[in-house]
């Protein structure tokens, strides 16, 4: 049997506990669309419980005989208390579809004669801006039960996506699935330059890695990629790339053939695993499109590796604000928020599958955040408030990790860790050396390159090794 | 693939390039006197007095790399003379550099420069103590080099210094002369902690003259 208003109407009143009517009253007009017979009942209602004296079921039933006859389904049983609220959800969701049918069906007779284009978007606009609930009619399993290995399936979890830089996982621990982890620079603050350190060493562990390219070509990014790859495998300087000889076509003979032995061993090795795809390859311009591109992502990830997708990278959060969706939002920051609820849902439910994966964020720091961090005492020390136009970011993301190009000192860069849900907080900024001309993050593996401080006490650098 | 405590010789060299005063070579002797001369263990990442003469930038750069590595970070570095710094402190703000004198209290490693001709401001010690102790909260490194010229009245201008230096437990090395003890190694040196005073009934360990 349906539940109707008038069902809910005498099953509120039938409780008989002034508070929880009068709650329950309120929750109704808020909810749901009234007719003007329910809305004087409601009226008689109140009035009785301010009073001090609540009305009968029997008084509603005699008073408007003529509406609670009429209804059929209240012949049957009262709801109990504890089944008012989800009744309330269900009648919520018929209106709601029976409104929607309306409009559709108004809407599909004016297109027909010839509505006007910004009509139509509003129109759709407004249509999608409807809250459609639903009721989860399953009780969600708790979560805390007996468990034959706990502690197996916690740390399970960890086995997770790298970072570039291990220092970054002592504080914050792997990327795990089902999180949403920021990566966060002012501009010129090596974003780019991390996001594909990050994709190529997954990639490179076998993970399987979306690389979304928005403020770029793809080319590009695939050069930058290669010689980042020719940075990691280096072991003599030598051997090292520059991208700016790249750039100026100015390679000799033998560092073409390297270039392209890499660049084909790159592809070779890793392709199967890192998916680069620009925005001239994508249609993003709605959630569905992306939902859309994100499965055919994960196919392809299946039908080459057996697995589908582990991580995706989205470079950069705020060109989605020039996206197409067309509920009005008042300032980009908003359409940038949705996107970011988005991805949060993707990483928890991927394609509301039961699986996770995770979510790679880069963002803008704001102008305001970038100028404290730059003074000598907070140097490179962003706050979780550093995010430009996004702040749903702040709450979304698992981990949130700012990148700060060091002035002072050539190639490097200072890693802040301002929120981290599995992990601590740096007391200091982490010193992370940074190659923008090899696009390489963290240290080169060059015979050689490095010093402890055992080696220089006991000369085995000497001060000629360092002044040359 | 990262590797624990250890720097990259490069960045360590571009950033302590621009110490490298004169000729190279004569500066790469320097530099090995400066080394053989001075335990950096006797400072501990903490204030300390030094009275040198000479090679007061390559006792800068040891002490920047040394401090780098301990620290396993490459280490900001201001260095300024005394005058200069309290010629700041004491300008109008709105013609002082706010961003020199920011880096002074704030850098990894703050170097000042004394010697006889900076003595021309009655609060110059008295500045420079609040330097050492906003400096020593935030667990960072202040060298005093103070640059002797003439032995004779060094120690009579740096006594208020000294004192504060001695009373704190402070480190004091002398790398000329007789003047003072020589360098005096702490008992138990920690980077968190004030090091040593200079302990003239106490047998130096290193005895070192230049």
């Amino acid at each position: 049997m349906t539940n109707t208003v008038c069902t809910i109407l005498l099953s509120i009143v039938e409780v008989k506990d002034p508070q929880y009517i009068s709650a329950k009253i309120s929750l109704l007009e808020r909810e749901l669309t009234l007719t003007e017979v329910e809305k004087k009942i409601v009226k008689d209602i109140k009035e009785s419980i301010s009073v001090g004296s609540p009305v009968t079921t029997e008084f509603i039933k005699d008073k408007y005989s003529f509406y609670v006859e009429s209804d059929s389904n209240v012949l049957g049983t009262l709801l109990g208390r504890d089944s008012i609220d989800s009744a309330i959800t269900d009648i919520k969701v018929s209106q709601l579809r029976t409104m929607l049918a309306k409009e559709l069906v108004e809407l599909g007779s004016d297109v027909k004669r010839d509505l006007d284009i910004n009509e139509l978007r509003s129109r759709i606009g407004k249509l999608t801006s409807h809250k459609l609930v639903t009721r989860n009619t399953q009780i969600p399993e708790n979560e805390l039960k007996v468990k034959t290995n706990a502690y197996a399936e916690v740390t399970a979890e960890g086995e997770g996506l790298d970072y570039p830089i291990q220092r970054i996982e002592h504080f914050a621990g792997k990327a795990i699935p089902g999180t949403v982890i920021g990566i966060l620079a002012f501009a010129g603050g090596f974003k780019s330059t991390f996001a594909l350190n990050l994709a190529y060493t997954n990639a490179a562990r076998g993970k399987n890695m979306l690389y979304l390219i928005l403020e770029d070509t793809g080319l590009n990014i695939v050069d930058r990629v290669v010689i980042n790859h020719i940075a990691c495998t280096a072991l003599d300087r030598s051997e090292l790339i520059d991208a700016t000889w790249v750039r100026d076509n100015k390679l000799l003979p033998d560092q073409i053939q390297h270039y392209n032995k890499k660049h084909n061993e790159l592809a070779t090795k890793y392709g199967k695993h890192l998916l680069m795809w620009d925005s001239a390859k994508l249609e993003y311009h709605t959630f569905p499109d992306m939902t859309n591109l994100l499965r055919d992502a994960d196919n392809l990830f299946k039908k080459e590796t057996g697995r589908g997708i582990d991580g995706v990278i989205i470079d950069q959060l705020s060109l989605l604000k020039y996206t197409d969706i067309t509920k009005k939002y008042s300032y980009t920051g908003e359409i940038l928020n949705e996107w970011v609820s988005y991805f949060r849902k993707q990483a928890l439910k991927f394609l509301d599958e039961d699986r996770q994966i995770v979510v790679f964020l880069i963002s803008q720091i704001n102008r305001e955040s970038y100028m404290e961090a730059s003074k000598p005492k907070k140097k490179g020390r962003y706050d979780i408030t550093c995010a430009a136009e996004a702040n749903e970011l702040e709450r979304a993301l698992a981990t949130m990790i700012t990148l700060y190009k060091d002035l002072d000192t050539r190639d490097t860069v200072l890693i802040n860790i301002p929120k981290s849900r599995r992990g601590m907080v740096p007391e200091n900024p982490i010193q992370v050396e940074a190659y923008g001309n090899y696009f390489h993050f963290g240290p080169l593996n060059l015979k050689g390159e490095q010093v402890t401080l055992n080696d220089f006490m006991n000369n085995e650098v000497k001060f000629e090794d360092l002044i040359k | 693939m990262e590797t624990i405590n250890a720097l990259s010789i490069t960045q360590l060299s571009n950033k302590y390039t621009a110490l490298v005063s004169g000729d190279k070579f004569k500066f790469l002797e320097e530099l090995k006197l400066a080394k053989s001369l001075l335990d950096p263990h006797a400072i501990a990442y903490a204030p300390a007095l030094i009275y040198s003469s000479g090679i007061r930038n390559a006792i800068c750069y040891y002490l920047g790399t040394y401090f780098s590595l301990k620290m396993n970070e490459i280490l900001d570095y201001v260095v300024i003379t005394g005058r200069q710094f309290v010629d700041q402190i004491f300008l109008p703000s709105d013609i002082r550099d706010h961003q020199l004198v920011d880096r002074v209290f704030n850098t990894g490693i703050t170097f000042i420069i004394l010697s006889q001709f900076d003595y021309n401001n009655q609060f110059l010690e008295s500045t420079l103590i609040d330097l050492i102790e906003s400096r020593t909260l935030d667990k960072k490194a202040t060298i005093i080099l103070y640059e002797i010229t003439d032995s004779k009245t060094a120690h009579s201008l740096t006594k208020k210094i000294e004192d504060y230096f001695i009373a704190n437990k402070l480190t004091i090395i002398n790398l000329v002369g007789n003047a003072l003890n020589a360098a005096v190694k702490p008992p138990n040196p920690k980077p968190s902690m004030q090091t040593t005073a200079t302990d003239n009934t106490q047998k130096p360990k290193n005895k070192r003259i230049l």
